[in-house]
Parts: C-alpha cells; sequence; structure tokens
C-alpha cells in the first residue's frame, strides 16, 4: 500500500511502499511541486531504484529552477539505500 | 512454509504486491530482521522489474525460489524464452557524479550489487537464472 499527499504547506508526505508499480501516482503529485518542498519519509518503509529515480529527476528539475528538495525522517534501512547510491550528496537529508 | 519456496509470476508490475507478499510469510517464518527482509524485497523487485522491461521477447511467467541456507538467504530467479542478458557484466554506476550528471539507469542493478554477497548469472537453453546470494547478520 502507498500513499502520497502534497500538503497545504507545500510540503510531500509520503507512505507505505513506494515500488516500480506505484511510481506512476508519486509522479502524478510530484510534478505538481515547483518550488523547494520537504519530503517526509516517516511512514514510508520502503523504497527501490524506482523510487530513487523520481526523486533524482525531481531534483534535477527543481535545482534547474534554482529550487530543491529537503528528503526528513528516513528509516534506516532507506538511508542505506540512498548511500550505496550516492544519493546522501545530491539531496539534503534531514 | 518449508526451507525452499517457488512462485510463478505474470509478468507485470501488478505481481509486485504477491512477491511482496511472498517475501513478508517467508520473513516471517525464517524470523529475518527488518534489514534482511527489506534486503530480499529489494533484490527480488529490481531483478524481477529487469526482466519485465529488458527481456521483450519473455512470454511466459517469471519464477522466483527463495531458499533459507545456514546463515544465507537464497534468492533465485528465472525467465524463460530470452536472449542472454548477463546483468553482472554491468560496469559500476559512478555514485560520486554530480546532480546534473547522475541519471537512474543501471541503478537499481547496481544497488543489488551493493546490497547482495553475491550475484551469478547463468544462460541455457533459453533460460536465464540470476542467482544472489545474501548473508543474515549474525
Amino acid at each position: 500500500m502507498f500513499d502520497i499527499k502534497y500538503r497545504d504547506d507545500q510540503s510531500v508526505v509520503l507512505s507505505g511502499r513506494l515500488d516500480a508499480s506505484q511510481v506512476e501516482n508519486a509522479r502524478a503529485v510530484l510534478e505538481q511541486v515547483k518550488g523547494s518542498c520537504v519530503i517526509d519519509f516517516h511512514d514510508l518503509n520502503y523504497i527501490s531504484s524506482a523510487g530513487l529515480g523520481l526523486l533524482l529527476a525531481t531534483q534535477k528539475r527543481l535545482v534547474e529552477a534554482g529550487y530543491k528538495l529537503k528528503l526528513v525522517n528516513l528509516n534506516q534501512h532507506i538511508r542505506d539505500v540512498f548511500h550505496y547510491a550516492g544519493f546522501d550528496k545530491i539531496f539534503e537529508i534531514g | 512454509m518449508s526451507e525452499r519456496v517457488k512462485q510463478t509470476f505474470s509478468r507485470t508490475f501488478e505481481s509486485l504486491e504477491k512477491i511482496f507478499a511472498l517475501v513478508d510469510e517467508f520473513a516471517g517464518v525464517h524470523a529475518l530482521d527488518g534489514s534482511a527482509k527489506y534486503s530480499v524485497s529489494f533484490v527480488l523487485e529490481e531483478l524481477f522489474t529487469n526482466m519485465v522491461k529488458y527481456n521483450p521477447d519473455g512470454t511466459g511467467d517469471i519464477v522466483i525460489e527463495l531458499e533459507r541456507k545456514d546463515d544465507a538467504v537464497v534468492m533465485i530467479v528465472e525467465d524463460h524464452s530470452v536472449t542472454p542478458f548477463d546483468l553482472t557484466k554491468r560496469g559500476p554506476v559512478d555514485t560520486s557524479e554530480d546532480l546534473s550528471q547522475r541519471n537512474a539507469g543501471g541503478l537499481g542493478i547496481h544497488l543489488v550489487q551493493q546490497i547482495a554477497d553475491k550475484v551469478e548469472y547463468q544462460f541455457d537453453n533459453g533460460v536465464s537464472t540470476i542467482t544472489v546470494t545474501k548473508h543474515l547478520k549474525g
């Protein structure tokens, strides 16, 4: 089960499991993000390369426009995946 | 659930939910911790989706086998009627590149190689078999 919410305060909240079968649902929401944005991973249990690719594309689009993503509340497993991917160097992780 | 389980899955991303259910059950029976369960789910998703995306000639179901072997989990993913695609021959992704140079191509297989302790590829009679071993932490 995966869910993504774009809140009134311009932050995004992810929950559940972001796998390849859910990435288009996530893309539809992240494409609405037009400025710097905090993405809360608190309730996200799992992400695969499909989700990482989407975050990378979103970060590239925002940085080119002078903005960026900040990712918060990543669990240890997801932090490990970000580290293996080198994503801890291209995202601000809080 | 016995030491070894084997199931077939339709070549569609919708099968992922069933694959994760298999991993959940296997993890419960073998008391895998959260880290091991994440690793098994991740490896199986990446290998399965890779076969769905890049073996366009494949027509049959994809077979997944999970086995607990002493201090390791062995994952075997088998695809029939395909052309050879040896993922172990792929070069590593340069994870030190700047954001502007990074792209997501090859990232999934790169991560499988990082997470796994051993990745083996075999092609025989039109069947691709990838065997991944992940040791469990003591």
